[in-house]
């Protein structure tokens, strides 16, 4: 018997094989990659586990106990790659806080972990006594007007007088606390920023209203030596340090994408 | 004379802003604010019902134990619903607003006597220095208010409110014998308000104008804050809760501050009305040092 000469041709050939591995692959179903369906427990996540228990409970697990650990994380790891595959990470808010969270801490884990010399601390501390200082003093004398613009025209006048109200006009030596009572934390703070001048300043926002500020001295008190607060001073530096580097981080990452916002 | 908590949580977050519930059992959740509270009554109590808490006010000579205790039995103190208010009253009868050019609090102490003290009647109206600065980190004034009491011939107890002095008084004027309400900048949505109207502070010297002589009375201050969010607003806002409507009409208020009165009736014979007031001092250090032993 002889075949048709069609039956010769490459192309067809390769059309046959084609159709074959399209129906074989069609009639298995998805592809499965193998590796995502293994589950191997190491020898070192055993040891986390273990580990992970002691810190909790004070002890060691008992072999029974890392059993019973393992066939948890085992459950998680099954719910948690079947959940990967159903799309269940799709459009979670939490699980979108969780992970820009873990941006932030990859951003900001050099300044948490990053060993520090006394020499960046001693200026920090330099740089911000008034946070160390257990006394801060501020002697100052002060206006109040009931709006902004009144404050501002006065703030030109060499001697300014301002309106009634039963405020004290001179604070002499007053600790941080006691000006936080009387003014306010609005005022207290714009307090902190402002620079020593024999001069008046202002308008200063408080809750009164305005006031214009003759500061006429911020004594920080004796601030301690950073042998004695290196803690506090560790401390105080890693926490601005790591938000100021989650920030820059953030900035740099923010400053690739093209934002449109609809209103 | 108290302004307080009733609340179980050791902790001193006595308003709006921070309540943190009266018990561990309503800790802040989406649900406290429209709960049933049925501790006694079983019936018509909810969340809402319940206010955050407030502060008692002592004007004492110095931050002493034996100080405040001499404050408190003079009855030199105020209350609030939870703000820090500043609030002075001085009763006498010669008192103008001459005063309050100068040092009106040492006049205060040494023409008239400080709330929660005795005026002896001396057959004229008795006049009221008034002053009440607003919380720093808190909202504006609205108005001051004095309340007046005493007993009728027949035995009734009577009332009698005064508004004294409020903000924008220019542009507010009393319509019908009233103060018209001060506004509302309070939004519902966010739970926040803002400083646009009321005042920073209020003083006045008031003079009774319903003065009768020989009659005991008693007068005491309230001031009013202007409206601002209650805890079940903060709460609707934080968890995206939809109030009742009973709620809602309960969501926004106005705190306040209410002084010690001022007591006047007639002299004692033979006393003069610093005489009264020294014998009750007496009296107070005497029960005092007794208990001590």
């Amino acid at each position: 018997m002889k075949l048709p000469g069609w039956t010769r041709e490459p192309l067809v050939h390769f059309l046959a094989a084609g159709a074959v591995i399209w129906l074989v692959l069609g009639w298995q179903g998805e592809p499965v990659d193998p590796a995502s369906r293994t589950i191997a427990v190491s020898a070192d996540d055993r040891a986390r586990l273990a580990l992970q228990w002691e810190r909790t409970m004070q002890r060691p697990p008992t072999d029974a106990e890392l059993d019973s650990l393992t066939e948890q994380f085992i459950r998680e790891e099954v719910l948690y790659r079947e959940a990967v595959r159903l799309g269940l990470d799709q459009d979670d808010a939490v699980l979108r806080k969780r992970l820009a969270g873990k941006m932030d801490y990859l951003a900001a884990s050099m300044a948490e972990t990053a060993g520090v010399s006394d020499e960046t601390l001693q200026g920090w501390l330099d740089k911000h006594p008034e946070r160390f200082a257990p006394d801060v003093t501020y002697s100052f004398d002060q206006h109040w007007f009931a709006d902004r613009e009144a404050a501002a025209r006065a703030v030109r006048q060499s001697e300014p007088v301002g309106e009634t109200i039963s405020l004290p006009r001179t604070m002499d030596k007053a600790p941080r606390s006691e000006i936080e009572k009387q003014f306010g934390l609005d005022f207290t703070e714009a307090l902190d920023k402002l620079p020593r001048t024999d001069g008046w300043q202002g308008p200063v926002a408080s809750g009164y209203g305005w006031h214009l500020v003759r500061l006429r001295a911020r004594d920080a008190g004796p601030v301690p030596q950073l042998a004695q607060i290196r803690d506090q001073v560790e401390a105080d530096w890693r926490t601005e340090t790591a938000s100021a580097r989650k920030e820059e981080a953030y900035q740099v990452l923010r400053g690739s994408y093209r934002i449109t916002i609809d209103r | 004379m108290i302004g307080s908590t009733d609340s179980h949580t050791s902790l001193a977050t006595g308003d709006e802003d921070n309540f943190f519930g009266k018990h561990t059992g309503n800790e802040p959740n989406a649900n406290r604010a429209l709960e049933p509270q049925n501790l006694g009554t079983r019936q018509g109590r909810f969340g809402w019902h319940y206010l955050a808490g407030g502060y008692a006010a002592v004007w004492a000579r110095a931050n002493t134990r034996a100080e405040i205790f001499d404050a408190m039995m003079r009855r030199e103190v105020y209350a609030t619903t939870g703000s820090r208010m500043v609030v002075r009253l001085f009763a006498g009868f010669d008192f103008s607003d001459a005063d309050w050019n100068g040092d009106w609090v040492r006049a205060g102490y040494t023409r008239g006597v400080p709330m929660g003290g005795t005026l002896a009647d001396e057959g004229k109206a008795p006049t009221f220095l008034i002053s009440a600065l607003k919380d720093p980190d808190g909202a504006n004034l609205d108005r001051v208010q004095v309340v007046k009491g005493w007993v009728t011939a027949s035995g009734e107890t009577r009332e009698q409110i005064y508004d004294v002095v409020w903000s924008d008084m220019d542009k507010r004027a009393k319509v019908g014998g009233k103060v018209p309400a001060v506004g509302d900048t309070v939004d519902r949505a966010k739970a926040t308000y803002t400083n646009t109207i009321g005042a920073a502070e209020l003083r006045t010297t008031w003079t009774d104008p319903d003065y009768a002589a020989g009659q005991r009375a008693f007068y005491y201050v309230r001031v009013l804050e202007i409206p601002t969010p209650r805890w079940p607003l903060y709460d609707a806002v934080r968890f995206g809760l939809k109030l009742t409507p009973e709620a809602m009409a309960d969501a926004v208020a106005q705190e306040r501050a209410y002084s010690s009165p001022v007591w006047i009736g007639p002299a004692a014979s033979g006393q003069t009305e610093g005489g009264q007031t020294q014998a009750l001092f007496d009296r107070n250090r005497l029960s005092r040092n007794k208990g001590r032993g």
